[in-house]
């Protein structure tokens, strides 16, 4: 049979295509998943959890509120067997208070109260969203959380909180994280809630299963 | 046909080109295979593409360019293959030219996923390389060690 040309040619290209098509299959093994990780003030749940969820979110963003309820969700549902970790991704052009409001939640988080700051900050997202000046708002905030206030204001002059932001902004450039919020779920990423809700959370449930 | 191919130039430097080429294509292929989710990232920031076609492209071309990096690999329809490969190169050549154009800030090309960083330029300048190899394969095809001359060599029917 391989004496003909034509047959020849039809078994050399499905061999072809049926390698690419293991190649493509085989391919995950390469992967080098980027794995973010984030301060311990800015990570919630079980330390050893099985999963691990990175979201780049941008307190002024509106979609990174909407974020939130089903993170929380997901907490309720699998408990102990997750963790969170916040990373910062702010788009100065459309939120200019975005790095400001970042830099206020990590001087919370030097007072271990980076999540309570974070929630209050996507709660009242509207009202300093919409300040011309938010930094007495952030200040307010502070203040409502009971925050050593003489400490928190000397972390916000410091700026060292400022390069904690953006660094994150950087290695989310080196990593193309380019849209808000983009949850990284053990590795694997999910843009936007609707990507977390329909493939995210099946990627949990399955994970969870395999895990011992 | 034999004896066309027995005359046809044996090119040491075409064949070294066409396994150059193929090298690039598959590396590349896998390596954006690897992670469609973050390939569709990459896509997503040269704002060219409909983000409703991005899924479908991330798993489409990487599967291209393996495809194409295999056939020539193996020398089958090399004349076609370096088409295909020519046509590749020519797309990714325009899309980073029109991010330059429109001013996209891009920091590295994505050209090999997250594995190798080449800025825009460094990727042009690549892909344009590439294209004189796809050329000089196109003109040598089939050349040495390829299944065309396999096929070649078998009974007419």
């Amino acid at each position: 049979m391989l004496r003909s040309r034509l047959y020849r040619r039809f078994v050399s290209g499905a061999v072809l295509v049926l390698l690419s098509a293991a190649a493509v299959a085989a391919s995950g093994k390469l992967r080098r998943p980027y794995e973010p990780d984030a301060p311990p003030h800015r990570q919630r749940g079980a330390p050893e959890a099985p999963i691990r969820i990175a979201v780049f979110s941008d307190f002024q963003c509106p979609h990174c509120a909407s974020a939130v309820e089903p993170l929380n969700q997901l907490e309720q549902i699998h408990g102990g067997k997750l963790r969170i970790l916040f990373k910062y991704l702010i788009w100065e052009r459309v939120h200019p208070h975005g790095r400001a409001a970042a830099a206020a939640a990590e001087c919370a988080g030097q007072q271990e109260r980076f999540w309570p700051y974070h929630d209050l900050l996507f709660a009242r997202q509207m009202e300093w969203g919409e300040a011309r000046n938010p930094e007495r708002l952030f200040e307010d905030y502070a203040r409502r959380l009971k925050l050593d206030l003489k400490r928190w204001k000397e972390c916000r002059a410091s700026h060292s909180a400022l390069a904690a932001v953006d660094a994150d902004i950087q290695e989310a450039k080196r990593h193309w994280v380019r849209s808000t919020p983009t949850f990284f779920i053990n590795g694997k990423r999910y843009s936007g809630v609707w990507q977390l809700r329909n493939r995210g959370t099946a990627q949990i449930e399955r994970e969870l299963a395999k895990a011992p | 046909m034999r004896t066309q191919l027995a005359a046809a130039p044996p090119s040491k430097t075409a064949l070294l080109g066409r396994l150059a080429l193929a090298a690039v294509f598959i590396f590349s292929g896998l390596h954006k295979s690897a992670s469609p989710e973050d390939f569709e990232a990459i896509l997503e920031a040269y704002y060219i593409l409909p983000q409703t076609h991005l899924s479908l492209f991330a798993h489409l071309i990487p599967w291209l360019e393996l495809l194409v990096g295999l056939s020539l690999a193996a020398g089958y329809e090399v004349k076609l293959s370096s088409l295909a490969s020519l046509g590749l190169l020519a797309s990714f050549i325009t899309a980073l030219l029109y991010t330059r154009w429109r001013g996209i800030p891009l920091e590295n090309c994505g050209c090999f996923g997250d594995w190798v960083h080449l800025t825009p330029w460094q990727a042009v300048a690549l892909d344009l390389a590439l294209a004189g190899a796809a050329v000089s394969t196109f003109l040598y095809a089939p050349g040495p060690w390829s299944l065309d001359r396999w096929i070649a060599q078998a009974e007419e029917p």
